[in-house]
């Protein structure tokens, strides 16, 4: 569902922090492209750790602040962040900076870790390493800790306690490591993505990288009809197990066969079974991985057939697997399509160099057919003093 | 108390029923769970208690809503055992607990609205409002909770100055940023500071009310426990039962067990409730095979467990006696990872029973007790356990196929069983439906190369229908005896009407008859 907000008399309609040389984009235009006056929600993922999603979230929060957005924002993670300190590497990570009037979906304990003023509000019944999800408002601005729910489906659950406290907010999900299925289609509107240079040491590796994992992610949807008849099939299986669903087979002239499993990853060879002389399409609800692809690949899986997956986001495949698929004529699709909205690239690669040049952003544009935009550094935090 | 194995209280299934009547909030559960048993000294407690239910029930059935009302209420209550853990221990309770506190104030005051509901329910809540006003300063939002400036002076502030400060960094240029956000990094710590000071104080003051929160909870718990029975006695069309003293005895009408009597709806069949009238000493039932004793037992074991535990039973009358403990021993009463025979479980059970009767008022219910050993000395045991009852204020309830004389102490039943539907030739003459000729249970024997489980599926169904044929011949119903008659002999016809081949069942019906 999207809604059109119009901007409301008087919103400031500042020039913005753009770094694309050439390029500046006001804090309306960077609301507008990432969803905020059309949809309900969105997702923002990153393609490694510290690709710069806490970054562009602050941007966001930043950018709503000085246009006066008049919706909430409700800001919610998969996993732990905007924590001071990385816990995994040590290094200063920046935190996330929110406003008066924001809703936060986060850890009990994390909440000691806020120097906003926060009313508690709700209490969601989700409970993780760092104790029940709590709903709670902002009644200042200053630094808050997310630590949301670490299974995705429990962020329908938060946001259903978001929504009966306040109707009207944006969520917004902040993406945890590249934990990328926090942006399946049922839980957000659209996303973001956070590029990072990473490992790329030139802007060709970067190029390749970025339209691999671009490519996966905005994956082509099924048709209309093709993903009711798999939502079917699906509702039946439900009705005869309530076991969790790992897979299952369109077979011509057959029943569909179902494969319930926890889990395939590290189990890829359950597959085999599920595919038959008839079959037309498969259909997994959690990631393909490479493994499980060399599995389904060792079946007799026709040409022609149809691999499909929830949405891009759960693709972990290698260009040579995508190649593997391409030579046995077997397409990949998903049965939700992902609204990618632009790429947050973040020109700092993993061992400290710079991709900076303005002409790989405007190669990265044209081939990928998305904004990209270089918003630099949000406010400059530090941690606090010492009392 | 109520001493059973596993086994056999997985078999009396008392469990399953008592979650018929499941409460809504987790501290109304926690207060099921426990299972308070009342024993002959809680009998005025017990008269008591029932008195309150059927208040509560008459008030339910005028005031549906009210009871609705406080129903969606009482589901929406959490658990708040470790948060008053905390409070009594001293430890500081951080804003989310206080949230869960100023919550369960808020829901609470809404159940105290219905005063009549917690008049008919016997219940009280204590005052609590000035531990709401704790929680909920004057002007502040009743919804939410955050450390309210207005705890403390300089956390009011504290604010103002980081609020200041902030409206002048968003103001700033980048190059004045930094100090300002230092400045605010400092205000920021001692406004936690100060925070902690209030949570700490306002923990202090606030565990002063703990005494009357843990009562107001237990009122809320016992309301929970009562209206949750309550609804069970309703759709059971429950009688209040009728408490007598010592020597009083037990009477029992109608008494249904409600998990098999809502299989056998399902499947269009009603179930037979059981009549019994027992006194201090041996009750005994005989009956034919299939004819129902085990369940008897079961329905009847159930009524009086139920009431003692403060629930409604299954029946349409019942006056009792009050015990001080139930045994249940069937024999299906343990694993054999002891190393024991059946037997041996059993004698040990009995040996633990006995010793408790010397002690205490009992109600014993033995299904076929010494079943796994030789005959004569079982019928020895059967008796002399029935004469041994019969010198004690306790109850032994029994159902066996060996004859037991009659004597002072001993009342008999006897399900009525086959012959009572059809005369003795009409049932002799009664055969099941006939099997059809290939069928499995036809054959001789199965065809070895074959599947085996095919085989034993199809057979387990003909014998299904041949045991459902056999049930419609029955009539279940428990009459008094004198003790003399001859106890039931059908096993044979029985086992002809499974399909037990005749010339076997002549040689049987040979034996039996020389034995005889």
């Amino acid at each position: 569902m999207s809604r059109r907000y119009e901007a409301s008399e008087g919103q400031n309609p500042s020039s913005y922090l753009g770094r694309c040389e050439g390029k500046n984009i006001s804090g309306q235009e960077l609301l507008d492209l990432a969803g905020l006056f059309s949809a309900d929600s969105l997702a923002i993922i990153g393609s490694e750790k510290n690709a710069g999603k806490t970054t562009t979230l602050n941007h966001l929060i930043q950018a709503a602040r000085e246009t006066d957005y008049p919706r909430p924002l409700a800001l919610t993670s998969i996993g732990r962040d905007g924590e001071g300190e990385d816990v995994v590497t040590g290094g200063q990570k920046p935190r996330i900076y929110i406003s008066s009037g924001s809703y936060i979906l986060t850890g009990q304990k994390s909440l000691a870790a806020a120097d906003a003023l926060l009313d508690i509000r709700a209490l969601t019944g989700v409970r993780d390493a760092m104790g029940e999800i709590v709903l709670a408002q902002a009644l200042s601005d200053g630094f808050v800790e997310l630590v949301g729910p670490s299974r995705a489906q429990d962020l329908n659950v938060c946001e259903q306690v978001l929504r009966e406290e306040e109707p009207q907010s944006f969520y917004i999900v902040d993406g945890a490591l590249s934990r990328q299925s926090s942006a399946a289609n049922d839980l957000t509107d659209g996303l973001i993505y956070a590029l990072s240079a990473g490992e790329a040491h030139n802007p060709q590796e970067l190029l390749r990288k970025a339209r691999h994992l671009l490519g996966l992610l905005r994956v082509p949807a099924v048709s209309v009809e093709t993903r009711d008849l798999v939502k079917v099939v699906l509702r039946e299986l439900q009705q005869v197990s309530d076991a969790p669903l790992a897979a299952l087979s369109l077979n011509r002239g057959e029943p569909a066969l179902a494969l319930y499993q926890e889990t395939l990853l590290g189990q890829p060879n359950l597959l085999l079974d599920l595919v038959t002389d008839n079959t037309y399409l498969v259909y997994l609800t959690g990631a393909l991985t490479d493994s499980l692809l060399q599995a389904l690949l060792r079946t007799d899986l026709a040409a022609g057939s149809k691999l499909v997956v929830e949405d891009g986001s759960k693709l972990f495949l290698s260009p040579a697997s995508l190649e593997r698929l391409r030579v046995r004529e077997i397409e990949l699709c998903a049965l939700n399509a992902l609204d990618v909205r632009f790429i947050s690239y973040n020109p700092r690669g993993r061992y400290g160099h710079l991709l900076a040049d303005p002409a790989l952003l405007w190669e990265l544009e044209a081939q990928l057919s998305l904004p990209v935009l270089d918003l630099g550094p949000a406010l400059n935090v530090r941690p606090l003093a010492e009392s | 108390m109520f001493f059973a194995s596993k086994q056999d209280k997985d078999l009396l299934g008392l469990r399953r029923i008592l979650e018929e009547a499941p409460c809504l909030s987790p501290q109304g559960r926690q207060l099921q769970h426990q299972l308070h048993f009342y024993h002959s000294g809680d009998r005025e407690d017990l008269e008591r208690e029932f008195a309150t239910l059927e208040q509560l029930r008459q008030f339910a059935t005028s005031h549906p809503v009210a009871v609705r009302d406080a129903e969606n209420i009482l589901r929406r209550f959490r658990p708040l055992r470790l948060t008053l853990a905390g409070l009594a221990e001293g430890r500081a309770l951080d804003a989310t607990e206080f949230f869960e506190l100023k919550r369960y104030l808020s829901l609470e005051r809404q159940l105290a609205f219905e005063r009549e509901l917690w008049q008919a329910a016997g219940l009280m809540l204590q005052d609590l409002d000035a531990a709401w006003q704790l929680l909920n300063p004057k002007g502040s939002d009743q919804h939410g909770f955050h450390v309210y400036s207005s705890y403390a002076e300089d956390l009011d502030e504290l604010r103002h100055e980081k609020g200041r400060l902030e409206k002048a960094i968003l103001a700033s240029a980048p190059e004045e940023r930094n100090l300002l956000l230092e400045e605010r990094a400092q205000v920021a710590a001692q406004e936690a500071a100060a925070e902690n000071r209030v949570l700490r104080d306002l923990g202090q003051e606030f565990a002063t009310y703990l005494p009357a929160l843990r009562a107001n909870l237990q009122a809320l718990a016992m309301l929970d426990f009562r209206l949750a029975r309550v609804k069970l006695g309703e759709r059971w069309s429950s009688p209040c039962p009728r408490f007598l003293p010592n020597g009083g005895g037990v009477k029992l009408e109608g008494a249904k067990e409600p998990w098999i009597a809502r299989k056998l709806a399902a499947q269009g069949h009603a179930f037979t409730p059981q009549d019994i009238r027992m006194e201090a000493g041996a009750t005994v039932i005989t009956g034919a095979n299939m004819g129902g004793k085990s369940v008897a037992l079961r329905s009847i074991l159930l009524q009086l467990l139920l009431v003692h535990l403060g629930y409604y039973p299954n029946c349409s009358y019942l006056e009792l006696e009050v015990f001080d403990f139930f045994a249940f021993t069937t024999d299906n009463s343990g694993d054999g990872s002891l190393g024991l025979s059946s037997f041996g479980m059993e004698a040990a059970q009995m040996r633990d029973q006995l010793r408790l009767i010397r002690h205490y008022k009992g109600f014993v219910v033995l299904d076929e007790p010494a079943r796994g050993t030789n005959p004569q000395e079982a019928r020895a045991i059967v008796t002399g356990l029935c004469q041994i009852y019969t010198g004690t204020n306790s109850f032994l309830l029994l159902a066996t196929h060996y004859r037991i004389s009659p004597a002072k102490g001993i009342r008999f039943y006897q399900i009525r069983g086959l012959a009572a539907t059809d005369s003795a030739e009409a049932a002799a003459q009664a055969q099941p439906p006939r099997l059809p000729e290939n069928s499995p249970a036809g054959q001789e024997a199965p065809d070895l190369t074959g599947s085996e489980e095919i085989w034993a599926e199809q057979r387990q169904k003909e014998d299904l229908a041949a045991a459902k044929w056999i049930r419609g011949k029955m009539d279940y119903r428990l009459r008094p005896n004198d003790g003399k008659s001859l106890v039931p002999a059908e096993a044979l016809r029985i086992a002809e009407w499974m399909g037990m081949d005749s010339a076997d069942i002549e040689v049987m019906r040979q034996a039996y008859m020389e034995e005889k």
